[in-house]
């Protein structure tokens, strides 16, 4: 049970792929003018994600090696290409803010990243608690920095007008970029803090016990 | 010669690949870091988009559309591109050994940049904002786009680079350094290149 | 290595699961796509429905229309949308620098036959082969038309500020647009009624564009003048004018008197005094003004006497000059035009070949060919009629196949004699309706039964060709020469 802990908190908090380890920062970009379309974003990505760490999971003894990039390329190919249709007919308000990105989610590198990093190393399950964790702390990184752009910069918060107060810079890319590299900044800060709490506490327990064990 | 102009401007200025369609960020951050390895870098991009764009625009036009298997179009081009890459990299491995050496592990990454994968998806779609009206898109055109998109990134991955070795002389909080004050850096030649927009023909 | 080898090698391993999983993932999206797939009727109809503000998702029907010209424009496509009652006309019209095309969405009422408004209109100026993917995009996007909506015509104006305005650009004229969504509601009630578009009489006429000659009658003519009671269209900020004209046999203005102005209240003090200076003028005093094609100018400066052009002014007073301008060009250059419209009794005459051989001393000489009857064969018949608008002589000329017609026949070349236009109505009718000859003798003839023979026939044809001399002998005389009626 603390393993899949670890891997939900790893995915969501402590290796999360937007701000830990930058990954994926297309779409982020692209999308985060929107509350909507980035929120989008990030539960599409969600979804392929862990079927694309299913799939690889349960098929990672089949595929031998030297194919495996190939093979994984088409499954994520596959399953974006299924989603894409799947929008264009059902939510095409989504199909259309999404635009372009929506196919380039398969060079997206987080999912990559997990399929080559982990899917094919661990059984179905732990991928898939991997999948979501990681889809979730995306969706939420996105949806967070989304929610800012939007109601600073249009005033609005998924469509509904809210305020009049906007700095428009906000929703061009170079207001997605500035908030991005804060998110980053104040997120770091956050997680580092946390990480050496927890470490500075571990360190203290250790030494407690070996004076205990010692003395 | 309109059109020539247009696609030029609208490629390396007004419809930046990296400043205003936010494609092809994975490598203008992780490689801008030396000037000489982003100059690299941009001119191989600029390469994998101009063969991308040469094999999958007639297939997309001339064989999936007419035979309706266009939805296909994601799994074929992704296909494309990782093997012209797998080519460009054994090519290059013969050709010149040295490059090869200093692209290192980013060559095969290019095949999972947005940016190709953008150029081709963007040629297929509606080209008639960038093109102007009337004029009908063909082969020519989603060349040469591709050709100057290609340059335009290369233009600001330089950009960056110049800025991110200056940064190096400065000492940041650990909380801002790397990626933090990359991406406002970047931000700031966004703002830059809004000037641009404002130029119509 | 041996075959057995290969294909226990990892290579062969590789290929195969490589081409596994391709195979699998093309069935796979095959059969999705089979059920996911937005057909380009679909996609039509979503971008249709984003036409609507209230974000409804709608359908078309294609009534697959023939382009059908009307007024001054051309309907290209018309789709019906059941779940708004609305149809959706394509209108192309001719703008000053090409085509412009107008998507109008024109409102029905719930039995489907009444034009009820119109709702969103957009503007296109240039040529696109689908013009449903430019929404968004399109160059203008004008819903307040639907508040202009009066009585079946809309008239779309506006001053830069207020809700009306639109920025056209130079290849787009803003009445045009109003052209076209006018033409578009006339197309739309006559097409759900079921019937076909009244062409409006006055169709051929010269300067047509500012004025609604679909709302106007036949001018009227009267001692070679005609007059003219005309409506024009608003311009600008200048509401419609009604107005009467009255131009004489040199095409030149008698008379020109405002009736109506609309809202322009007030209107006198601003504009030149149109009625007086126009008096006495001819096409030529126009033309001289605004072009040949009567194009909008501002009114720079004007006294008693004279109006000076140049300025491109867009107020209410050089728009109602305009118009007035506009009003007396349209006059003086149809009045040939009108003339023709005046021609009475011609459904028996062959026109074509009719002419009228001389005018002189107050006398027109008509050498009539008219068409058959019955039994009868065409005649051709020589007619003068004097001044007084009586025959004078009457030579049957040619009687086709009718041999021996002469006594079976009342001896109309002398009866008719001194006759003038009452004499055959009296006996046929204002309308000259067939009637069968019952009597005749050297001096009277009798209708009355429904004699069907040749006799009778031939007498009718003789009486129809009189009518047509004695009846349309000012516009003979107007028209003077040998020319063609």
């Amino acid at each position: 049970m603390n393993k899949y802990k670890n891997y939900t908190l790893d995915g969501l908090i402590f290796q999360n792929p937007t701000f830990i380890l930058v990954l994926g920062t297309c779409p982020t970009l692209g999308l985060i003018n929107s509350a909507f379309s980035a929120m989008g974003m990030g539960l599409t990505v969600l979804i392929v994600l862990t079927l694309s760490n299913v799939i690889i999971s349960s098929l990672r003894k089949v595929i031998p090696n030297e194919v495996r990039i190939p093979c994984y390329i088409v499954i994520i190919a596959t399953l974006v290409t299924f989603i894409r249709m799947f929008l264009e007919k059902f939510i095409p308000s989504l199909y259309d803010s999404l635009g372009t990105f929506l196919a380039l989610i398969v060079v997206n590198c987080i999912i990559l990243g997990r399929a080559e990093a982990f899917a094919n190393k661990h059984t179905v399950l732990e991928s898939t608690v991997d999948g979501v964790a990681n889809g979730l702390g995306f969706t939420a990184a996105l949806t967070i920095m989304g929610v800012i752009c939007e109601f600073f910069g249009k005033g609005s918060l998924f469509g509904l007008q809210i305020m009049n107060f906007k700095i428009s810079m906000l929703t061009s890319p170079a207001g997605s970029f500035m908030i991005y590299g804060l998110c980053i900044a104040v997120f770091t800060y956050i997680v580092d803090g946390a990480v050496r709490a927890k470490r500075v506490k571990a360190n203290k327990l250790a030494r407690e016990n070996m004076l205990k064990e010692g003395v | 010669m309109g059109t020539f102009i247009a696609i030029v401007l609208s490629a390396v200025l007004t419809d930046n690949f990296i400043t205003n369609k936010t494609y092809g960020i994975c490598p203008f951050l992780g490689v801008s870091k030396k000037t000489s390895s982003a100059t690299g870098m941009g001119i191989a991009v600029t390469l994998v988009m101009i063969l991308a764009t040469l094999v999958t625009y007639p297939i997309y036009t001339y064989v999936m559309v007419p035979l309706h298997f266009d939805f296909l179009e994601i799994i074929f081009f992704i296909f494309i591109i990782a093997s012209l890459v797998q080519m460009l990299e054994v090519i290059l491995k013969k050709i010149s050994p040295t490059l090869y050496n200093a692209m290192g592990v980013y060559l095969p990454l290019i095949t999972t940049n947005c940016a190709v994968l953008g150029v081709t998806e963007t040629v297929i779609g509606d080209m008639s904002k960038i093109l102007g009206e009337g004029v009908a898109m063909n082969m020519g055109w989603a060349l040469l786009y591709a050709l100057f998109a290609g340059l335009g990134f290369t233009l600001v991955m330089i950009i960056m680079s110049g800025m991110r070795e200056r940064l190096n002389y400065y000492k940041l909080p650990k909380a801002v350094a790397g990626f933090p004050i990359a991406m406002i850096t970047a931000g700031f030649i966004c703002m830059a290149f809004t000037v641009f927009t404002q130029i119509s023909i | 290595m041996t075959c057995k080898q290969f294909f226990k090698s990892t290579a062969f391993k590789c290929i195969i699961t490589l081409l596994c999983v391709l195979l699998i993932s093309g069935v796979f999206l095959t059969l999705a796509y089979g059920f996911l797939e937005v057909t380009d009727e679909e996609k039509f109809n979503r971008k249709v429905g984003n036409l609507y503000s209230d974000g409804a998702s709608v359908t078309t029907e294609d009534r697959n229309i023939e382009s059908t010209k009307v007024g001054s424009s051309t309907m290209e496509k018309l789709w019906f949308i059941p779940e708004k009652n609305d149809y959706l006309v394509q209108v192309s019209s001719k703008g000053r620098d090409g085509a412009i095309v107008t998507w109008v969405i024109v409102e029905m009422d719930s039995t489907n036959k009444k034009v009820e408004g119109v709702g969103t209109v957009l503007v296109y100026d240039k040529v696109a082969s689908e013009y449903a993917d430019k929404i968004p995009g399109w160059n203008t996007n004008i819903e307040n038309f639907s508040k202009d909506y009066k009585d079946g015509i809309v008239y779309a104006y506006g001053t830069k500020g207020d809700p009306m305005y639109i920025n056209t650009g130079a290849s787009i004229s803003f009445t045009t647009i109003s052209n076209s969504v006018n033409d578009a509601i006339t197309f739309v009630k006559a097409y759900a009624s079921g019937g076909s578009i009244e062409k409006s009489p006055l169709e051929d006429f010269l300067y047509t564009e500012n004025i609604d000659i679909n709302s106007m009658e036949i001018p009227t003519l009267e001692d070679g003048k005609v007059t003219y009671t005309i409506k024009t269209k608003g311009y600008g900020a200048s509401d419609p004018f009604t107005i009467t004209v009255v131009v004489n046999s040199e095409k030149k203005i008698e008379s020109f008197t405002v009736d109506a102005t609309g809202a322009n209240n007030g209107y006198e003090s601003m504009m030149p005094d149109v009625e007086n200076i126009f008096k006495g003028k001819d096409l030529s005093y126009f033309t001289g003004l605004y072009g040949e094609d009567m194009e909008y100018k501002g009114v720079a400066s004007f006294d008693d006497t004279t109006i000076t052009t140049g300025a491109s002014n867009a107020n209410v007073a050089s728009n109602s000059t305009y118009l007035c301008m506009y009003a007396g060009a349209f006059a003086t250059a149809n009045y040939e035009n009108s003339l023709k419209l005046n021609v009475k009794y011609t459904e028996l005459i062959n026109t074509d070949a009719t002419t009228i051989t001389a005018v002189a001393d107050g006398k027109v000489t008509y050498t009539i060919k008219t068409k058959g009857y019955g039994a009868s064969d065409p005649f051709t018949i020589t007619v003068v009629v004097n001044s007084e608008k009586k025959i004078e002589s009457f030579t049957v000329d040619a009687t086709g196949a009718n041999n021996g017609y002469e006594s079976m026949m009342p001896d109309v070349e002398n009866i008719f004699k001194g006759k003038d236009l009452s004499y055959f109505t009296g006996l046929y009718g204002e309308d000259m309706e067939y009637k069968g000859v019952a009597s005749f003798d050297g001096t009277t003839i009798t209708t009355g039964a429904s004699n069907a023979n040749v006799a009778s026939n031939s007498t009718y044809l003789c009486m129809y060709a009189g009518a047509y001399a004695t009846a349309n002998y000012d516009v003979a005389l107007s028209m003077g020469g040998s020319a063609n009626e």
